[in-house]
């Protein structure tokens, strides 16, 4: 599991975002929406999570119906 | 290149197809991914969840620009056959779309949205305390409808009270048959709404209030103020996006749990299941049953050859069906792991109104569940003549334990505003 060494989980949020906003539903906090609607990460590049926001991350890419959210969990190896 | 196989059966607008459109869009799934109608000047039908989700994202290769008779071309917009009205920005391609797209996406943000869940409580509330003590009401006339149609008046910022012009010209302009009397009345009565509509543009130019009308009025686009035909066309496509599509979710929503009362004190007592729930309604029913492009180049979909010129149907019906992407589709499960229907469109054109849409459905159905824990469906439900575009029901008559009204004693306010003002000060 993510957390056991000092790597990381990274969350990007791809310019396909409609503004749906299910991941601000989803996590707020992670995922804040911006003025018009859109994720703030929104072509924004990759950004670390911390290990207690990995369950968030992975659950906002499951529900983005644009699929603009990819999770990359850090290699348990 | 592959031959044009006409679909026959298929009718969207029919009546055979408003008794069972669930039935037609799992059969569209069946053979041949993209098909063929004769009908309407003749379109293809675009079923499969992906092969939807590939048109709506490719904005240059399938046009959403609709043209109208004094301007020459043949651009026919997002509805089969073309609607008679301009909307905007829905039938407008980038870089206009973003331009005018850009206005609305802040009133209907999702921090906005979430603001306005009070008010639409309490609009709720004003609705429900019309008909509590008497034991009976049409779920829909009374509640299913006023509410969405209330919500947008306050968000465009027409007087409340107006709602039942606007909430019964959109509900019979969507639910009529193209060539209908009932459609060109419902566009008469439409346009005369929209003529109120620009009286309070005017007014609003002259004195600005803090809503969308007034944002309009002095917003600008590429550098220049809007038109009046296009601020018209702006609110009418609010309007006509936010009276209908919501109640019917939520007409459809109510009947459903006529039929499993069991669910009812779990999806009070829960939000994110309450959330849930509607997704899956919003799956199975899809209140926007489809949309439609226009090809600018010839392009291949599902392996078909679609000409330059042609017209495409986004069945989005048919893609929250597609076992390819919904694990037994044709089940309703609250609990589905994922759920990303098709039913707020994928892309640029993704509903402005989908967060305000899910708020105004967890509140009144909060509402609903609450004051009216065990209403009943009685008599007939009536859907739409058509749900080519709109799935639709017109009347869900219920009755129910009479209960007192929340709101003080009295009749409820006839004028709304004054509800809201109290509201805001208490």
């Amino acid at each position: 599991m993510s957390g056991q060494s000092g790597e990381q989980d990274f969350v990007a949020v791809e310019e396909t975002c409609s503004g749906h906003a299910l991941c601000w539903m989803e996590a707020p906090a992670l995922f804040p929406a911006d003025e018009q609607g859109y994720n703030a990460l929104r072509g924004k590049g990759p950004v670390q999570v911390s290990a207690d926001k990995a369950g968030d991350a992975m659950r906002g890419a499951e529900v983005c119906p644009e699929r603009a959210i990819i999770f990359h969990r850090r290699d348990p190896e | 290149v592959t031959p044009k196989c006409p679909v026959d059966w298929f009718d969207h607008h029919s009546a055979e197809h408003a008794a069972d459109p669930g039935a037609a869009a799992a059969q569209m799934l069946q053979g041949p991914p993209v098909k063929w109608s004769d009908r309407y000047g003749g379109f293809w039908i675009v079923s499969r969840y992906a092969d939807v989700v590939r048109v709506a994202r490719d904005d240059a290769s399938f046009s959403s620009r609709q043209d109208f008779p004094d301007e020459g071309v043949s651009f026919t917009g997002v509805t089969i056959p073309g609607g008679s009205a301009r909307t905007i920005p829905i039938s407008l391609d980038p870089p206009a779309f973003f331009a005018f797209r850009r206005l609305l996406n802040p009133v209907m943000s999702p921090q906005e949205s979430r603001k306005l869940a009070p008010m639409i409580a309490a609009y709720a509330d004003w609705c429900i305390d019309r008909v509590i003590e008497s034991g009976s009401a049409d779920l829909v006339a009374d509640i299913a409808s006023p509410v969405p149609a209330i919500t947008t008046l306050r968000l465009l910022g027409l007087p409340l009270d107006a709602w039942k012009i606007y909430a019964d010209a959109f509900h019979n302009s969507a639910a009529s048959r193209p060539g209908s009397p009932e459609l060109a009345q419902a566009d008469a009565d439409a346009a005369r709404g929209m003529d109120l509509v620009m009286d309070m543009v005017r007014r609003r130019r002259a004195e600005p209030k803090d809503d969308l009308i007034s944002k309009l009025a002095r917003a600008l686009v590429d550098g220049r103020p809007l038109t009046d035909d296009e601020i018209r066309s702006v609110c009418y496509l609010v309007l006509g996006g936010g009276v209908d599509t919501t109640t019917a979710l939520i007409a459809h929503s109510l009947q459903y749990l006529d039929e499993h009362r069991d669910l009812r004190p779990g999806l009070l007592a829960d939000p994110g299941k309450l959330h849930a729930f509607g997704e899956e309604m919003l799956r199975v029913h899809t209140p926007t049953q489809a949309l439609a492009r226009t090809a600018t180049i010839d392009v291949e979909v599902g392996g078909q050859l679609i000409r330059a010129g042609d017209r495409v149907m986004l069945f989005w019906a048919a893609a929250n069906r597609d076992p390819e992407e919904f694990d037994d589709p044709e089940t309703v499960r609250i609990e589905r792991h994922t759920n990303r229907h098709a039913s707020f469109g994928f892309g640029i054109h993704r509903c402005v109104g989908s967060t305000l849409a899910r708020t105004e459905f967890a509140e009144v159905l909060s509402r609903i569940l609450t004051r009216m824990p065990d209403y009943e469906l009685v008599g007939t439900v009536v859907r739409y003549d058509s749900v080519g575009t709109i799935n639709g029901l017109h009347r869900l008559p219920a009755r129910f334990t009479p209960r007192t009204r929340s709101g003080p004693g009295g009749p409820p306010p006839a004028d709304l505003t004054s509800l809201e003002e109290g509201k805001a000060a208490s």
